[in-house]
């Protein structure tokens, strides 16, 4: 009963009560279905035939048939009057158009990916290192530009230098805090044998 | 003791310790029923059942199944409404 170009009632659903035409039939009780949308509002998509209400109409379509093909045949048998619906305005024919195109060019591209998804694994892998490898090769001779630039113009330094300025004063400044921690060390090391020799000296 | 109109037996009570360390008890009001369907009288799944103030805070998506008949009958029912709908449709053609 449920074949290609056979007209139906979808009965689940938020699209139920309203009409759609077979396209295809799939495995295991699922058929594809479309409105078409532009017509009554039944997106392209897989359906469970349990979810069907057939009719008594049937339109003869090729399978897989695109929706603006459909529109055509619907025009022809005058199958809006029955369904109750306008054809649609010039429009909803373009919007339905696009769809078209766009669905093509996912179907054009699936095929490919898995062909060539290894070999372009090997190649992002090539170019990645190289990539780095050049970025590394630029950031390395930026910053002695940067500090010979600094030495002969302290005059009229840009907005970014005064942060790496900081940074180079506030390193030496703990320098002479870890030189001024050995110094007090042996001056207690002195009093320790100073107190050492007295405790002796009592003794 | 509740006010007056408190005192009856249909109102749910809750136990709560307040704060300062009362022990007081609230007087709730009973939610409606669940919706059920028209025909077959089956509880309905997606429609909440709640006080009306609070249901009307909700969003129309959160009311009812958007479905025709939705919140209005079980989808057992509309199944059979549209089928009925469709029969009759093309037995006057």
């Amino acid at each position: 009963m449920i074949d290609v170009g056979r007209i139906c009632v979808k009965t689940a659903g938020r699209e139920a009560g309203k009409f759609c035409v077979v396209v295809d039939v799939l495995k295991d009780r699922f058929v594809l279905v479309t409105g078409p949308l532009v017509v009554t509002h039944v997106k392209r998509r897989r359906c469970n035939i349990e979810h069907l209400e057939p009719t008594p109409d049937v339109i003869k379509i090729a399978k897989n048939a695109s929706d603006v093909e459909i529109i055509n045949v619907y025009k022809k048998q005058g199958i809006f009057e029955k369904l109750g619906t306008k054809p649609p305005s010039d429009k909803d024919m373009e919007l339905a158009k696009e769809k078209e195109r766009k669905r093509a060019v996912a179907k054009k591209g699936k095929p490919k990916e898995p062909e060539a998804r290894p070999h372009e694994k090997e190649k992002a892998e090539k170019a990645k290192p190289e990539a780095k490898k050049e970025e590394k090769k630029e950031e390395k001779p930026e910053p002695k530009k940067e500090e010979k630039k600094e030495e002969p113009k302290p005059a009229k330094p840009p907005e970014k230098k005064p942060a790496h300025k900081k940074k180079k004063k506030e390193k030496p400044k703990k320098k002479e805090h870890k030189e001024k921690k050995p110094k007090k060390k042996p001056e207690k090391s002195k009093k320790h044998a100073k107190a050492k020799k007295a405790k002796g000296k009592k003794k | 003791m509740p006010t007056p109109a408190q005192r009856s037996r249909s109102f749910r009570k809750k136990k709560v310790n307040t704060p300062s360390g009362k022990a007081m008890i609230h007087y709730l009001k009973k939610k409606p029923g669940p919706a059920r369907c028209a025909v077959c009288k089956l509880p309905l799944h997606g429609v909440p059942s709640d006080l009306p103030a609070r249901i009307r805070k909700l969003s129309k998506t959160k009311k009812r199944p958007s479905r025709p008949y939705g919140g209005n009958l079980c989808p057992a029912c509309t199944r059979q409404a549209i089928k009925s709908k469709n029969m009759a449709r093309w037995k006057n053609d």
